[in-house]
């Protein structure tokens, strides 16, 4: 249960979230920055494609590289950074907008903290399976 | 890429406005200044501020350590790049009874305009609490992980 696809998404969407955290602590700290250009992670379209074609169906378990039924994309799993320099927001060029950036670090702490939330729970599910019911 | 490194960022954030804080309370303060020690009246200074460390061996090294899976550099934050002076002119004010007055009766007075300068202070107060969100919201998300397998 472990080292399975769902654990695999949590653990690498907890990561995209941490990374993504990072840009927007990064954007926010240059809000005043003359010629600045906010930059933003985009994951989870990579995640969903890794996880299978169409993002709804899970992969089944796959420990080896020839294993049937494992996806391509795992392996090739990376979360694509980018630079918004298209937009401009002042004068001096710089496109950080306050409002935007803080309603998307209100969602991305509460997206990180449902994520963290659920991979606790299977731990916990996985801690009665190997205690037998018994606390 | 941990989330130390948003903490870091938000943190240079919070030094950087709070100097920009400290310049407008310097300007504000000396607003009637006439005599200073370079002669003149005070001038107005400015902060300008640049993306910390984006370029030379440390980033290259973080680029490297913590950029590897994402592919960019990591998230470094913002620092004050210097305080310049504004060299705009000098308000020239008639006040004949003045000590500092020309033959003609006028002074210089400082180039601090007070509404500009409301303004920043304004402005730098909202950029810092909006760090301290990113930084609490960091912080907060942190100790929740740490709360993994602990029930």
């Amino acid at each position: 249960m472990l080292v399975d696809g769902i654990q695999w998404a949590l653990e690498r969407g907890i990561e995209g979230l941490t990374i993504r955290h990072n840009l927007l602590a990064d954007n926010i700290a240059n809000v005043e920055t003359p010629g600045f250009k906010r930059s933003d992670v985009a994951f989870k379209a990579q995640l969903a494609e890794a996880m299978g074609r169409d993002g709804r169906r899970l992969p089944l378990a796959a420990t080896h590289r020839s294993h049937l039924g494992r996806p391509a994309g795992v392996h090739d799993y990376r979360p694509q950074v980018f630079q918004d320099s298209s937009t401009t927001m002042r004068a001096d060029g710089n496109n950080v907008d306050i409002d935007r950036e803080m309603a998307e670090l209100a969602r991305n702490t509460l997206e990180y903290q449902a994520l963290v939330d659920v991979a606790a729970r299977r731990l916990a599910l996985l801690r009665t399976a190997i205690t037998e019911g018994r606390r | 890429m941990s989330l130390f490194q948003a903490m870091s960022a938000s943190a240079s954030a919070l030094t950087a406005e709070r100097l920009r804080l400290e310049v407008v309370s310097e300007n504000l303060a000396n607003i009637h200044t006439t005599r200073t020690a370079e002669g003149g009246p005070y001038r107005r200074r400015v902060v300008t501020m640049a993306p910390r460390g984006r370029s030379g061996f440390a980033a290259a090294l973080q680029q490297y350590l913590g950029g590897r899976r994402s592919g960019m550099p990591a998230a470094t934050g913002v620092q004050v790049d210097g305080i310049y002076e504004d060299p705009r002119p000098f308000q020239q004010v008639y006040d004949p009874g003045h000590p500092d007055a020309d033959e003609n009766g006028f002074v210089l007075l400082p180039n601090v305009d007070l509404a500009e300068e409301m303004v920043n202070l304004l402005s730098a107060t909202r950029a810092y609490e909006a760090n301290v969100t990113a930084f609490n919201a960091a912080r907060h998300m942190a100790l929740r992980a740490l709360e993994i397998g602990r029930r």
